[in-house]
């Protein structure tokens, strides 16, 4: 289970000042002023769940997913992470390896094959050596991967390469996964594949976290749903009860009712 | 730290550099190729150039000189050169100096009232300078045969008169020897390069490079330490660094053998044996070696700021220049290895490497010149660990922390600097004291302290002031408690006796230093003593603590732990003194007025510290004598032998008086924006 405690991230950004406005004074002047791209988040995923986080872009997904993977530090709040016991994981490298996190920016090491890569990260994660090798052919079968597992990543096509950046997330099979934006740019073929993956992920009881811009995607996989707009919990709630409280027929209409609100 | 994950780390490190045929190519093929190549094109032009001489008419012209001298310098000048060509235009007097500046003729001789012959020549023109010394030596000749002919025509014993002592010089170096000792001045620069081109491009990759790829997101969301991330890329560049940098060595040797070889096997001459500097080049691996580490952390250091390839290769070039000025202080012949300066980075290698080649081993020396190395490497990783740790570095602008190149309009009110305006800031101001105060120096005398003491007030304040920042906030002005002042003097009078201690060892392990110290303030002695307090003690205590305690040290302390950031602040408060005998007892000083002004968070506190502490050594430099009429005070100012005992227990005292100090002061909840 992951848990998100009044999560805050403060940057700075660079902002016009209000009320100059006036032809004659065309050079802008920007100010540069601390903002919160992540402000007073709160919410739990339980195993076997997936949450879709929605917003629109610069809403503050990606920090917010960062902070939950570890990446980045909150600026206050906490992240909270319980193995299947119901123990809180507090070391920082335990975290990561309890999570997969895949993001556009997570990219791959290009000079390597896929297995290759697994191989390494097989070392890092500490798995024995027949028990990965055992683990890679398992993971090649499960995403169609046999035919290119062997090439090096700079010439796998965009389907190719996300799922071998899939590979790469399941090969210490963590409980939880985070997901930014899996989809994004993918052909349907591809998009499906990852999207399955999900659903069966879900049916392993593993947590599973994901940023979307897909109205629809999420509204038939989700269980749970998180609007987020500059930073804030706009809307949460199952994607049933969100359409319902703002009574539309789907999810794309109610995110934009939410929005319009 | 877990061997097993660096160890799949670096693995992937080298996979990645070796698949990449760009770092191959700088790597193996440019070693072997560039030497021989060089030495090819070398011999080649020289060969072309040896070609043209032959062919080259010399043009002497002689200007009213009789014409018996004429023929006899033309008949020795022939007969010395029979190789070459010479011509004699004849030109007019009046238009010599033309002839000459018009290259029509190399040199003329003429001759006036005072002199007989005198040779006109240009010495930025090379042939010019070659004809004059061909002239001078046929002169001197010619010298010698007249003046055999007139002590012979006067019946004189020639050997009495003209020789009355002879003396021939004797070389009992070998030629081994000589040849070691001018390698030994190139060699180091020559290593220097190719280590660091070995370095910086690997060093690149894998930091900024890695960034601009993408894939460092992906590595963090591994489960390893930075430590173990930043040991690992430390590991991968330090082995392409010494790879490449051992090929280019051995390739250098071995095709400079070969040139020898031919040269010398041309000539006839005598033989150089190459087995004679075999310890020396195997000793000058190992240096090198452990210079590669050095080289690669300092590279990655900076790299790791960069957010991209071009940011990066822009840091690459001010590397490179320091490196190489620095290498090149090392082939100084003055310069030479001790216990001093084998610990200094850079010229310390190249000092080591100039004595191996001189066939000197001491290898004590060698020793601290290769601990140094590793250490220093050692400690820039630890730092790169935890800066790595930082998200300015992982997720970040670059140096974004530089808050100065925007437009006064467009600061935001009560902002805090970044670490980049430090960084700037010491920068300004190390130049400012560079140009204004040796200016100053040089006109005013005693007052450049004063210009000195104002550009370290004036520069931060005005900063700050630019920036707009919180000026309460970051020099921490807030009054202090009578309770604070007290503990500042007890802490004072503590390190003082600390320091005083330590400087009268350090004063016997180091004696010759002092003697320039006291040179230096030798004009500042001859001041009244309020001028002296003034310039010594009121203004550094003002600006100073501004400048270290005030911006420095509160910018740091809002963006890392307050230890680190005391201990930042107090380097550099002693290296900024410039002296290498004061280096640990300003660390000192600089550690407790910090600790002190962070406890309190009253910069008052470390102004009242700073100005007893100066108060004391401008009264004991101006008044020695009264002085040493305090008791103790004859050992501790080193007019007295300072016994072990009695040092162990004023340093004791030190301790306790600084203790005591520290508590008096008492602590202060960290400061934050709210409860200030």
């Amino acid at each position: 289970m992951i848990q998100a405690k009044e999560l805050r991230k403060a940057f700075v950004r660079s902002v016009l000042p209000e009320g100059e406005d006036d032809r004659r004074n065309r050079k802008k002047k920007s100010l540069r002023e601390e903002f919160f791209a992540v402000d007073q988040v709160t919410f739990e995923v339980k195993e076997g769940e997936i949450m879709g986080i929605l917003g629109p872009n610069g809403a503050g997904k990606t920090t917010l997913l960062r902070m939950l993977g570890n990446l980045m530090e909150p600026t206050a709040g906490e992240v909270i992470i319980t193995d299947k016991t119901g123990e809180e994981v507090v070391d920082a490298v335990e975290k990561k390896r309890m999570i997969g996190y895949l993001s556009e920016n997570t990219k791959l090491y290009h000079r390597l094959s896929t297995r290759e890569m697994l191989h390494m990260l097989g070392d890092i994660y500490g798995l024995e050596k027949d028990k990965c090798e055992q683990r890679i052919e398992n993971i090649f079968t499960a995403l169609d991967m046999k035919g290119f597992g062997d090439n090096r990543i700079e010439r796998l096509s965009t389907g190719q390469t996300q799922r071998a950046s899939i590979a790469r997330c399941l090969i210490h099979s963590p409980s939880i996964y985070i997901f930014d934006e899996p989809t994004l740019g993918l052909d349907i073929l591809s998009a499906d594949a990852i999207i399955d993956f999900m659903k069966q992920q879900k049916k392993e009881r593993k947590t599973v976290l994901y940023s979307t811009h897909y109205m629809e995607e999420a509204q038939f996989l989700c269980d749970r749903i998180i609007m987020i707009f500059e930073g804030k919990i706009i809307a949460q709630g199952s994607p049933g009860e969100i359409m319902e409280k703002t009574s539309t027929a789907n999810l794309r209409e109610a995110f934009h009712a939410v929005m319009r609100a | 730290m877990n061997t097993k994950r660096i160890k799949a780390l670096l693995k992937r490190e080298i996979i990645d550099v070796l698949r990449d045929r760009k770092t191959l190519i700088m790597m193996v093929l440019i070693p072997i190729f560039l030497y021989p190549l060089m030495i090819f094109f070398m011999s080649f032009i020289m060969s072309a150039m040896l070609g043209t001489s032959s062919e080259k008419v010399y043009k002497i012209a002689f200007v009213d000189i009789m014409a018996e001298d004429v023929q006899a310098i033309k008949d020795i000048l022939e007969e010395k050169n029979n190789e070459l060509q010479f011509e004699y235009p004849v030109i007019e007097a009046a238009g010599a100096e033309t002839a000459l500046n018009h290259q029509d003729v190399h040199v003329y001789l003429s001759s006036s009232e005072d002199v007989d012959v005198t040779i006109t020549y240009l010495s930025a023109e090379s042939d010019s300078l070659k004809v004059m010394s061909m002239v001078m030596d046929a002169l001197v000749i010619y010298l010698d045969e007249l003046r055999i002919e007139r002590v012979e025509g006067k019946g004189l014993d020639r050997e009495e008169i003209l020789e009355p002592i002879s003396f021939a010089n004797r070389d009992l170096s070998t030629t081994e020897e000589t040849m070691g000792n001018a390698m030994g001045g190139v060699i180091p620069v020559m290593m220097v390069v190719t280590i660091l081109l070995a370095a910086i491009y690997p060093a690149i990759d894998v930091t900024a490079g890695e960034k601009e790829r993408g894939t460092l997101e992906t590595l963090i969301t591994l489960p390893v330490t930075s430590f173990e991330m930043i040991m690992s890329k430390f590991l991968a560049v330090a082995m392409v660094a010494c790879v490449s940098s051992l090929l280019n060595i051995v390739s250098m040797g071995v095709a400079l053998a070969f040139l020898g070889n031919m040269l010398l096997g041309g000539t006839g001459g005598e033989g150089i044996h190459l087995a004679t500097f075999l310890p020396a080049m195997l000793v000058t691996i190992v240096a090198m070696l452990f210079f590669a580490l050095f080289v690669t952390a300092v590279c990655l250091f900076f790299c790791l700021f960069a957010k991209s390839f071009k940011e990066a290769n822009n840091y690459a070039t001010p590397i490179m220049l320091v490196f190489m000025l620095v290498a090149f202080l090392g082939a100084l012949p003055d310069l030479e290895l001790s216990v001093m300066t084998a610990g200094i980075p850079i010229i310390n290698t190249a000092l080591m490497v100039k004595q191996l080649f001189q066939l000197r081993y001491d290898y004590g020396l060698f020793g601290i010149v290769l601990a140094s190395n590793a250490v220093y490497s050692f400690l820039m990783m630890w730092l790169l660990a935890k800066v790595y740790r930082s998200e300015a570095v992982l997720f970040g602008e670059g140096f974004s922390g530089v808050k100065l190149f925007a437009r006064r309009s467009e600061m935001k009110k009560g902002q805090m600097p970044g670490l980049g305006d430090v960084v700037l800031l010491i920068c300004i101001i190390f130049l400012a004291l560079f140009y204004i105060g040796n200016a100053a120096a040089l006109r005013f005398g005693a007052g450049a302290v004063a210009v000195n003491q104002a550009i370290l007030l004036l520069v931060p304040v005005l900063y700050a002031w630019y920036l707009k920042n919180d000026g309460k906030r970051l020099f921490s002005i807030r009054a202090p408690k009578v309770r604070q002042l007290v503990g500042a003097a007890v802490l004072c009078i503590g390190q003082l006796l600390l320091n005083l201690v330590i400087s009268s060892v350090l004063a016997r392990l180091m004696p010759e230093s002092t003697d320039i110290l006291e040179q230096n303030f030798e004009i500042l002695m001859e001041q009244p003593f309020i001028v002296l307090c003034l310039l010594l003690v009121f203004m550094p205590a003002i600006g100073e603590e501004l400048l270290f305690r005030g911006f420095i040290f509160g910018t740091l302390r809002e963006k890392m732990r307050p230890l680190t950031a005391m201990f930042i602040s107090a380097v550099v408060f002693s290296l900024f003194h410039m002296s290498l005998v004061k280096i640990i007892p300003t660390f000192l000083i600089g550690f407790f007025i910090v600790l002190a002004a962070q406890r309190s968070g009253s910069i008052f506190v470390g102004m009242v510290i700073h100005l007893l502490n100066n108060l004391f050594s401008a009264v004991s430099m101006k008044y020695p004598e009264a002085m040493y009429n305090i008791p103790l005070m004859r050992p501790l100012l080193g007019a007295e032998e300072l016994t072990l005992p009695l040092a162990a227990a004023l340093l004791a005292a030190g301790v306790l008086g600084t203790a005591v100090g520290l508590m008096i002061i008492g602590k202060r909840k960290r400061i934050t924006n709210e409860n200030l």
